[in-house]
């Protein structure tokens, strides 16, 4: 039975149903596309999608409302990464020994608040998303070649690389008191 | 196995995600390994510490109130809903090549060809040298910008060529590296299309800088680009080329529609570049590589009733590599397409490029 169906007889518009459950999300939605894509902006057009995506399946969406959070956020990672995998395939070369040192990192990218989100957040997108998708998302190294469409052993060498960076900047930012 | 084959699995491998072999292999290998063994427990503890802040932050995460009213919005309104999905090329359209260069200078020296490019008009008027100029040739679809020496940013300056809007929104010059962000409006086609048609090359006069990363997103209703390049000395006069841009035939209303193909299988694309309609007929503006100029036998035209129009030169330039050539179309009606044939020497008709007016 679909979500939607468990709802018949309800004095509820299909919109009130989905915001009733997408509401309590929108935060955490938000967030995650940010993490994935780096920045706000990209993210809150990547939300509108997602978002937009979600409520012309909602009818579609098993498990009740138990099962929300996750299918929400499913779409939402699959949005974002298909927006990465955009990005990328504009990215015509590919030179991993220019991007240990990120040079560009406009301030107001940069979030108040998490350390750790300080610190990945200045990762050059490479190796931001590879970090975000596995340690945010969870998801296994061959799930992340294939949503961005790179070969599994880059992944591997870019997440052992940013986790090399974040090593030393986390160690450097928790100097004294040492945390990690 | 080596030690850098062992800590490149080892996310994996304390996840399970290697094959039982690899597993074994790995986990041999660290029982016999002091430095690994070190290296592992420093990689476990350092992902659940990254993956437990990056929890944290996501769990205290807001969405800001303009973004979530703009969600609602969107759902509310179905128009907007497809955006997204809209991105295809129109079929049956076929694109022309255009180019786009825009010139960045740290010295404000273009002063003086300002004053001598046609078509500037009130753009001229409201340049603000030595902090920043625009010069726009849309005839050889050419923009230039001056800027002063240092680090500038939000400069979102536009300029319109063949109907496309081209925004030099950030540039940034530091010792550590050159930094553009540009958007174009206007653009019927996504950057996945064909990434290479957007990969834009950043030139002094030694020679092209290269190119360290580079990025093409969609937005609602552009295309935003950011490019890293290498740092560049002050004084430098730089260029920024984006070439071969797909132009949209829907935005383009008055011009262009194909491509010509000549003998000898190269591709040489020619633009209609402008068009105007006045009461005695069309006027066309084409333009095209000078190269291909012996091979022009002339131009038929046929209106949309199947009558031959009458087509004159008027003009006929070549600045640099390019030809501009415009033609005179005596077309009696005020609305249909007129479709224009180029006779090349060494085959007789190529074509047709059908260009419609009155819409």
């Amino acid at each position: 039975m679909g979500f939607g169906a468990a709802w018949e007889g309800a004095a509820v518009t299909l919109e009130e149903r989905f915001f009733a459950l997408y509401k309590p999300e929108q935060g955490r939605l938000y967030r995650t596309a940010w993490a994935i894509l780096g920045n706000e902006a990209d993210a809150g057009d990547a939300l509108q999608e997602a978002t937009i995506r979600a409520y012309r399946a909602f009818g579609q969406l098993k498990g009740g409302a138990a099962a929300f959070p996750q299918w929400m956020r499913r779409i939402l990672v699959n949005t974002c990464t298909q927006i990465l995998r955009k990005r990328m395939r504009v990215v015509p070369v590919e030179r991993p020994e220019d991007l240990a040192e990120e040079q560009f990192v406009a301030e107001a990218d940069i979030p108040l608040g998490s350390e750790v989100w300080e610190a990945v957040s200045l990762l050059d997108e490479r190796y931001r998303a590879v970090v975000v998708l596995r340690f945010l998302n969870d998801m296994q190294l061959e799930d992340i070649a294939t949503a961005l469409d790179i070969p599994l052993g880059t992944v591997k060498s870019r997440l052992h690389t940013a986790l090399k960076l974040l090593r030393s900047r986390l160690q450097t930012a928790e100097e004294g008191r040492g945390a990690v | 196995m080596r030690c850098e084959d062992v800590q490149l699995e080892l996310q994996s491998f304390f996840r399970r995600e290697l094959s039982s072999e690899s597993s074994v292999a790995v986990s041999a290998h660290l029982e016999t390994c002091p430095t690994c063994a070190r290296e592992a427990t420093s990689m476990r503890s350092l992902g659940e510490f990254i993956s437990r802040g990056l929890k944290e932050w996501v769990n205290e995460g807001v969405c800001p109130p303009e973004l979530s009213a703009r969600l609602e919005v969107g759902l509310r309104v179905p128009s907007r809903r497809l955006w997204w999905r809209g991105w295809a090329v129109p079929v049956g359209v076929v694109a022309a090549a255009a180019a786009f260069v825009l010139a960045l200078s740290v010295r404000p020296e273009l002063g003086d060809q300002v004053a001598s490019v046609p078509l500037l008009g009130a753009l001229a008027a409201q340049l603000n040298p030595p902090d920043f100029q625009v010069q726009l040739d849309a005839l050889n679809a050419r923009d230039q910008i001056a800027a002063r020496p240092g680090s500038l940013r939000s400069i979102g300056r536009s300029v319109r060529v063949r109907g496309i809007t081209l925004t030099l929104d950030q540039a940034e010059f530091s010792e550590a590296g050159t930094r553009l962000r540009y958007s174009i409006l206007g653009l019927e086609m996504s950057p996945e299309a064909d990434g290479r048609l957007f990969q834009p090359r950043l030139l002094t006069a030694d020679g092209p800088v290269p190119l360290h990363n580079f990025t093409g997103d969609r937005r609602t209703n552009s295309l935003v680009f950011e490019a890293y390049f290498d740092a560049v000395p002050v004084g430098s006069s730089l260029t920024l080329e984006l070439v071969d841009l797909p132009v949209p035939v829907r935005e383009a209303q008055s011009w262009v529609l194909d491509r010509e193909r000549p003998p000898g299988g190269s591709d040489l694309p020619v633009v209609v570049a402008d068009w105007q309609q006045g009461a005695a007929g069309i006027e066309v503006s084409l333009q095209w590589p000078a190269e291909a100029l012996s091979r022009l036998g002339g131009w038929a035209a046929i209106g949309s009733g199947g009558a031959a129009l009458a087509v004159t030169e008027v003009e006929r330039r070549t600045i640099g590599t390019t030809v501009t050539q415009r033609l005179h179309i005596s077309a009696p009606e005020s609305s249909g397409t007129v479709t224009l044939n180029s006779g090349w020497a060494e085959r007789q008709v190529h074509g047709p490029w059908q260009v419609e007016f009155g819409r």
